[in-house]
């Protein structure tokens, strides 16, 4: 009787025990490692449009709709801003909690927290969308990852590509449109694969 | 250090007006030694001092402002297979079988036996690493407390004549070659005025803001940028549409991205002037 007396607490410590370890395991791993082609390897910090710092890979498990603007920009920046809620008013029922639209700042003379803030308001976008600065190299190397090509212009402003990125939950870029006015089709597609 | 100290005495003899004059020729003096020191500095950090300036842009339109240049420090070499080997050794992320897909395409340094070993005779350590991304460049100059250089720093610096020859000749002449088995050591072509070497006929080169160069078959319908080069109108708004090196130069640059390797494309590294 001891025995199996003993026995059965030797087995109750060891569920207990393995169950909290589990317990630990799942609160220490954010999940399994990134994959090597995942833009949220990238190191960098940014800040959003209300003064937070944000690391890209905050955003995993969510489906971001990329793009890359400047404030002061007239004319195509708006369009492509367009583009994006043309992408959001696509989008399936059941990606809608899950869809982020991330506008990142060509100007980090210009755009910081506030005025990327007053930025949004003028253009109605609600808190979905997410919009970050950073420093000069930051934003290079960004544009590199996400295949934006941009030049400063001598007056200050930027002439850049336009194009629209969907990444996957580890941060893979899985779809890319690119210029102004495209269907957004092409990548409401790819969101509901995802 | 001579300079401070002839002021320093003469402060004791001479008036405020004569000081002024002394500053000013003791500047005039200065410029002198720069000279000097970019020999000496040419000898000891294997870098030259680009002086300021401007120059006429490939393809701005005529009206266009000259672009301004300011002064900045260059390698006077492409960095070298066994240059490069010493980096991936002190960071073996960089290493060909450890790096990101992100960083580096699948060609990333496929001319090396392994990931620690160039070749087994030595022949290529001396000539300029190829395969390489820009990312893996930019890494590369960071460790070495360097920077790439930017596309305007580096065209401004490839302008610059070579000594005694057709600047033109040289680049249509390599052009017209194929790529040789094993690329010839770095300084094997001649060097600019700037005594910087091989910045024509030798290798392709990263430039930091390689991707500010925009070509596309799009270009008429999405960016903005560069219509001026390839739009409707042909050719028109470029500024000497004789330069066939420099088209193929901005071509090329506008079909790169940062992850990719290709077997003629190296760089070098530059430096800001404190």
């Amino acid at each position: 009787m001891k025995k199996i007396i003993a026995c059965l607490l030797t087995l109750a410590f060891v569920a207990i025990y393995s169950c909290s370890g589990n317990k630990v395991d799942v609160g220490k791993e954010p999940g399994p490692a990134l994959p090597p082609e995942s833009v949220y390897n990238l190191e960098t910090t940014w800040e959003d449009q209300n003064g937070d710092s944000l690391q890209l890979k905050e955003l995993r498990g969510k489906i971001p709709v990329m793009s890359m603007i400047f404030t002061r920009c007239a004319f195509a920046c708006p369009r492509i801003i367009a583009d994006m809620k043309a992408v959001a008013s696509q989008v399936p029922g059941d990606k809608k909690d899950k869809v982020v639209f991330v506008l990142v700042s060509f100007d980090s003379d210009h755009d910081n927290a506030a005025r990327l803030k007053q930025f949004a308001s003028q253009m109605q976008l609600d808190d979905q969308w997410v919009l970050l600065h950073g420093d000069p190299e930051q934003v290079r190397e960004l544009s590199m990852i996400l295949n934006i090509k941009y030049k400063k212009q001598p007056d200050g402003s930027f002439s850049h590509s336009n194009v629209l990125s969907v990444l996957g939950p580890d941060g893979v870029i899985e779809g890319q449109s690119e210029g102004l006015g495209v269907n957004p089709e092409m990548l409401t597609s790819k969101i509901e694969d995802l | 250090m001579e300079n401070k100290f002839l002021t320093q005495r003469a402060g004791r003899f001479f008036t405020d007006k004569h000081r002024i004059c002394l500053f000013i020729s003791v500047l005039l003096c200065e410029f002198s030694v720069s000279s000097v020191a970019t020999m000496k500095s040419f000898a000891q950090g294997g870098m030259v001092k680009i002086p300021t300036g401007t120059y006429k842009g490939f393809y701005e339109n005529s009206q266009a402002e000259k672009i301004r240049v300011k002064t900045f420090y260059m390698d006077v070499h492409a960095v070298t297979n066994a240059q490069y080997l010493e980096f991936v050794k002190a960071n073996p992320i960089w290493s060909r079988s450890k790096v990101s897909r992100l960083y580096a395409d699948a060609g990333y340094l496929k001319h090396w036996e392994s990931d620690f070993k160039i070749s087994r005779d030595k022949k290529m350590d001396n000539s300029p690493v190829v395969n390489v991304s820009w990312f893996a460049a930019s890494a590369y100059c960071k460790w070495k407390g360097k920077r790439l250089p930017g596309l305007e720093e580096w065209e401004y610096a490839a302008k610059a004549k070579p000594d005694h020859s057709d600047i033109d000749k040289i680049i249509l002449n390599w052009y017209s070659k194929p790529n040789p088995v094993t690329l010839p050591n770095v300084g094997s072509a001649p060097s600019n005025s700037y005594k910087l070497q091989d910045m024509h006929g030798l290798i392709w080169e990263w430039v930091y803001d390689f991707n500010s160069v925009m070509l596309e078959g799009d270009s008429r319908s999405n960016a903005e940028l560069n219509r001026n080069m390839f739009c409707a109108a042909g050719s028109a708004g470029v500024s000497d549409r004789k330069n066939y090196a420099a088209f193929m130069r901005f071509a090329f640059r506008s079909s790169l991205k940062a992850n990719y390797t290709v077997n003629n494309l190296g760089f070098r590294c530059s430096k800001n002037v404190e």
